[in-house]
């Protein structure tokens, strides 16, 4: 990158004022830069369709409407808003011991009718039937996964795991931008199996929920900020209109 | 005066892209920055000045490329990969609550960011009076942000 990168953008645009676009004439590499960018363009718009790529933004708007709105209403609550924390840290110090004795899943959210959402992971093993793990199982490097999720009284949701090293990955959908529609029938498997890495300690799986669309970017980023110190115990930080359900695997020391 | 979107969409577009490509180096990382700069664009509306589209459109290109280097830990271009990936890591002076955050959205202010100054001055070599002048600010007033945003690109470096 350079400072010359603007004004070749300009030029292009036909937008450089008479003294620089003169400047630019007299070095023939930024000439040939702005052609190049001419030509560029051209191949900008075969890739990316304005059609196509209008409608994402659109609905990237209004998902982005749709959470602002929720954040005015929680602005104009005041003092609601600080109860969610106080209600997070209170679950921490609830799940915690369950987590110490392992084996059972962590009811982050129960809600009051039908089904509640709800994660399942499968070891894929050569030639037998796929082993159903329980939250606290002890899994290896190179473990083959299947996650499936069952919707429940939910419509929308997000599922992603933070590991031991803190990385964050998105299973579902396949990027932020993706449709976060659940499908509604039973337990619903992932198209793609997840291998395990060999970070340390714990992979933690999230299934977070909603009846409307969900920001699956700021989900990421919740789970991306959660203190590493807090990544195999704690809720992820969101509105507390979404439900989450977790899953942990610990991970067989090496 | 109100953003025809298609009209900037076909005219600025592959400039957003690019700038968002030389930052991110990944093509389809840069597309979906790309889409939200132009999400910015839809949501300020008839607020935006229309006659400062390109710079506008450059500056939040930069913004919402450092903030996916931040929040995904995606490593940025070469050569100047840990000076852009402390930038982004840095907090921005502005920084302030969701609500200050909200209100400024509501009413359509654009908070100038230290960190997109940063990353003209440092990283694409602009001069601090042309990232003052691209800003409206006074260059003692650039020179000022950036001494607090360097302090914090130093601690991150200690850390």
């Amino acid at each position: 990158m350079s400072r010359d990168d603007f004004l070749v953008e300009r030029s292009a645009l036909g937008e450089a004022s008479p003294e620089e676009e003169a400047a630019l004439r007299r070095d023939p590499q930024l000439v040939e830069r702005v052609q190049q960018t001419e030509d560029d363009n051209a191949l900008f718009h075969a890739r990316f369709p304005a059609e196509e790529q209008l409608e994402a933004i659109q609905r990237k708007v209004h998902l982005a409407n749709t959470r602002e709105a929720v954040a005015r209403r929680r602005v104009v609550l005041g003092g609601a808003g600080l109860l969610v924390p106080l209600a997070a840290a209170a679950t921490v110090m609830l799940v915690a011991p369950e987590l110490i004795v392992g084996e059972r899943e962590i009811p982050m959210e129960t809600r009051p009718k039908g089904l509640n959402p709800a994660l399942a992971v499968h070891r894929k093993v050569d030639g037998s039937k796929p082993e159903a793990l329980s939250s606290g199982t002890v899994a290896s490097v190179g473990d083959v996964l299947q996650i499936s999720y069952r919707s429940g009284n939910a419509t929308h949701g997000v599922v992603l795991s933070i590991d031991g090293n803190g990385a964050v990955s998105l299973h579902f959908p396949e990027s932020v931008a993706g449709n976060t529609r659940l499908d509604p029938d039973g337990f619903v498997e992932l198209p793609h199996g997840y291998a395990l890495d060999d970070a340390p300690r714990y992979e933690r799986f999230f299934f977070v929920t909603d009846d409307a669309p969900i920001d699956a970017r700021a989900v990421l980023e919740a789970a991306q900020a959660l203190p590493a110190g807090d990544a195999a115990t704690a809720p992820l930080a969101l509105a507390s209109e979404l439900g989450q359900t977790s899953f942990l695997l610990r991970k067989a020391e090496r | 005066m109100g953003v025809d979107i298609e009209a900037w969409y076909a005219r600025y577009a592959p400039m957003v892209h690019r700038r968002c490509r030389a930052l991110l180096r990944d093509d389809e990382e840069a597309a979906e920055a790309m889409q939200d700069v132009f999400v910015e664009v839809v949501r300020r509306g008839d607020k935006l000045d229309v006659h400062a589209a390109s710079s506008f459109l450059y500056r939040t290109a930069t913004n919402v490329s450092l903030n996916r280097i931040r929040t995904h830990k995606r490593k940025p271009s070469e050569p100047n990969l840990e000076l852009i990936e402390r930038i982004a890591e840095a907090p921005d002076v502005e920084e302030r609550t969701l609500a200050g955050a909200l209100l400024d959205r509501i009413f359509a202010r654009e908070q100038p960011s230290t960190r997109v100054m940063a990353t003209l001055h440092l990283v694409d070599g602009w001069t601090l009076e042309e990232v003052a002048e691209e800003f409206d600010l006074s260059v003692s007033g650039v020179r000022k942000r950036l001494r607090t945003l360097k302090a914090h690109v130093a601690e991150l470096e200690e850390a």
